[in-house]
């Protein structure tokens, strides 16, 4: 699951991008298992590291490597019958990897059960603000804190 | 007055039920995690524990106090996605 040299990086620099899809069938935790297994040994010799959410039959992916071997990555995500509607969200060149230590990081997240509080924005809702680059950047570096958050210590349950 | 200043350009958002990250244009301030016996967690730019409160309010404060600190000696890029 985790990466074991993050200290050599890409010469022609890193590059990263976040994709979201839909599953065509629901994933069982064995699938996503299987998915995960395959993800990790091949990103492992891609030096492609990243995370995974699963939420309500939607996939929201985080990848960054070297710029071939994550466009050849997100190439075959495209052309695999269990994704439908994959869209590229944001991609950039990052100065450093942010998950350095995953090579395929996963948590599922469930949809938010309370009002969202005055004056917060929504980061899902940010997500799908397809006009306004920041606004999905800025998303996208939230979900990334929230899962090393996450990871860092046992789930929160949501009250 | 500083943090005042400061929280006119801060953006706090919700990931889920129980996690809030605040930032500014490039920077993270931090962010709030709210553990099972209900109590905030208040985290800096670098996920370091700052506090634990009753309220969402006062964890806001305290990475809002936090990340003013910490810019007087450096600020922390957000880096890039």
């Amino acid at each position: 699951m985790t990466r074991a040299d993050a200290s050599g990086e890409p010469a022609d620099g890193l590059y990263s991008l976040v994709y979201t899809s839909f599953a065509v069938t629901l994933f069982d935790e064995s699938e996503l298992e299987e998915l995960l297994t395959q993800s990790r040994a091949a990103n492992a010799q891609a030096d492609i590291t990243g995370m995974l959410l699963y939420r309500n039959g939607r996939f929201i992916q985080y990848l960054e490597g070297p710029e071939l071997p994550v466009r050849a990555l997100l190439a075959r995500i495209t052309a695999d019958p269990r994704h439908a509607d994959v869209r590229v969200l944001v991609d950039s060149r990052p100065p450093a990897r942010q998950l350095a230590e995953w090579t395929m990081g996963y948590e599922p997240i469930d949809e938010a059960r309370t009002a969202l509080p005055a004056g917060f924005r929504s980061t899902f809702d940010d997500l799908e603000a397809a006009d306004d680059a920041d606004a999905v950047l800025r998303a996208t570096r939230e979900l990334s804190l929230w899962f090393r958050v996450r990871q860092a210590r046992p789930r929160v349950t949501a009250t | 007055m500083q943090i005042e200043t400061q929280e006119r350009d801060v953006v706090w958002a919700r990931v889920d039920d129980g996690f809030y990250v605040g930032s500014r244009p490039g920077h993270f301030l931090g962010c709030i995690d709210r553990h099972d016996d209900g109590r905030f967690v208040a985290l800096d730019t670098h996920t370091q524990p700052i506090g634990t409160f009753g309220h969402l309010a006062d964890a806001m404060e305290a990475v809002a106090a936090a990340y003013v600190s910490g810019t007087q000696e450096t600020a922390t890029p957000a880096g890039d996605a």
